[in-house]
């Protein structure tokens, strides 16, 4: 039986629309975040499209593409990330998987977008890829800095757990202090409240590198993305230098761990060592891990291995589409760096 | 089916029962649903069409890598067999 791919139209397929999402990615309220991330995104709506097979058709798969302005080569383009990828357990035969992933590259060869790239988090999820003959980009790491053991250990040895955790908070302590002091004294660091404002879309624009992909971080997108964002909350921290803005860390705390979510900025060998300091003094006594995801080749990777994070697994790989034979498929075929940590894989 | 069709199956189960632990597990029929059981997930079907092109000298179209094709090993033995005569 055939399959077909069409786009979704959300003032008539919105309910069927949600409705595979709720039963393909349960994990997700796709009620609760609709509006917010295919809606009110500054960079625009989503695109996306559903798999349909049979007579009278049934929707079998669905996903999306999310605007995203992104810095290639210092020049700001609108990109687009794959998401909410899913198809009915029945139907993963990759027929309807590498349909789908084909619509995405239609507002790519329409020349709408740049180019558009998908995070798949796991080797199943290059399956289209490799059936389309593309390979990744670019892998994204993640990295943990372990602060305290209570918790391992008092899941392990219950109430004798007391002194070992003692001894081991120490010593974690101690091998994080043995590591090289490279915060500058003169920046101050402190908790960002309220909104972004212009000064962050400065930043965003001093950062540019020739040979670099990044998203954009101007304050219109990151209020969306850490201030309205309607199933998560994100601290921030600034790192100045005579009240101007140098760098800034947006923070995810669950009960155990802090994500270090995002982390930007000019001078980041030194504002990263200042900001993770501080966010390590704040949370050394409350949460166990502190955790960043990193692409390979960056600055960054060199700032945590020295800061004593550990490689821990690879989170996920970019994989990006240009249309053939385009100046971005070109520029994508030199090897860039890709800049992206959790704000550009993430929603 | 016929004796070819029968030795693309044996083929086929040769093939998902080297391949895939799970269907050793649970010893899977001809017959029994490759998609739903889990045995198969997109990786794994991806490997299945790499090996049906090579050993059968047959080009899977986007289009054919559908569960009526490759739901049971006897359904992707009888497509096979279609796409061989045509």
């Amino acid at each position: 039986m055939t399959i077909s791919v069409r786009p979704v139209h959300q003032e008539s397929d919105n309910q069927e629309f949600l409705t595979i999402l709720q039963a393909n990615l349960p994990s997700l309220p796709h009620a609760c975040r609709f509006k917010w991330l295919y809606c009110d995104n500054p960079d625009g709506p989503a695109w996306s499209w559903f798999a349909l097979q049979g007579s009278p058709e049934q929707v079998i798969g669905v996903t999306s593409v999310f605007p995203r302005s992104m810095w290639i080569a210092g020049k700001l383009k609108m990109c687009g990330q794959v998401g909410d990828f899913a198809v009915s357990a029945s139907h993963r035969s990759l027929g309807p998987a590498v349909l789908l992933q084909r619509a995405t590259f239609d507002p790519v060869n329409k020349g709408e977008l740049a180019f558009c790239y998908d995070c798949p988090p796991h080797q199943a999820g290059m399956s289209t890829f490799r059936r389309l003959g593309i390979q990744a980009n670019c892998k994204i790491h993640r990295y943990a800095l372990p602060v305290r053991v209570d918790s391992q250990l008092r899941k392990r040895l219950g109430a004798a757990s007391v002194v070992p955790a003692a001894a081991g908070n120490l010593l974690l302590r101690l091998h994080r202090l043995s590591a090289p002091k490279t915060n500058a004294k003169d920046l101050e660091v402190s908790d960002h409240q309220g909104t972004f404002g212009e000064e962050f879309s400065q930043l965003d624009e001093t950062v540019k590198g020739p040979n670099t992909i990044r998203g954009c971080r101007s304050a219109a997108l990151l209020n969306w993305r850490y201030r309205d964002n309607p199933l998560q909350q994100y601290e921030i921290l600034t790192a100045r230098r005579k009240g101007e803005l140098i760098a800034f860390a947006v923070l995810r705390i669950t009960d155990e761990v802090v994500t270090i979510v995002d982390l930007f900025g000019t001078k980041l060998h030194e504002a990263a060592f200042s900001l993770v300091a501080a966010i390590v003094e704040r949370f050394q006594r409350s949460h166990q891990t502190v955790d960043a995801f990193l692409s390979e080749r960056t600055e960054l990777v060199t700032c945590f291995l020295k800061m004593r994070f550990q490689l821990r697994s690879e989170a996920a790989q970019v994989v990006a589409y240009a249309k053939p034979q385009s100046g971005v498929s070109e520029f994508l075929q030199m090897n860039p760096i890709w800049s992206f940590n959790q704000a550009e894989i993430g929603a | 089916m016929n004796m070819a069709g029968n030795h693309v199956s044996i083929q086929i189960r040769k093939f998902i029962f080297d391949k895939f632990p799970l269907a050793r597990k649970q010893q899977i029929k001809d017959s029994d649903p490759l998609l739903e059981s889990g045995v198969l997930d997109s990786l794994g079907v991806l490997d299945l069409v790499t090996f049906v092109e090579q050993e059968f000298s047959v080009h899977v179209a986007d289009e054919e890598l559908v569960p009526e094709n490759f739901q049971t090993i006897d359904r992707i033995a009888a497509f096979i067999e279609t796409k061989s005569s045509t």
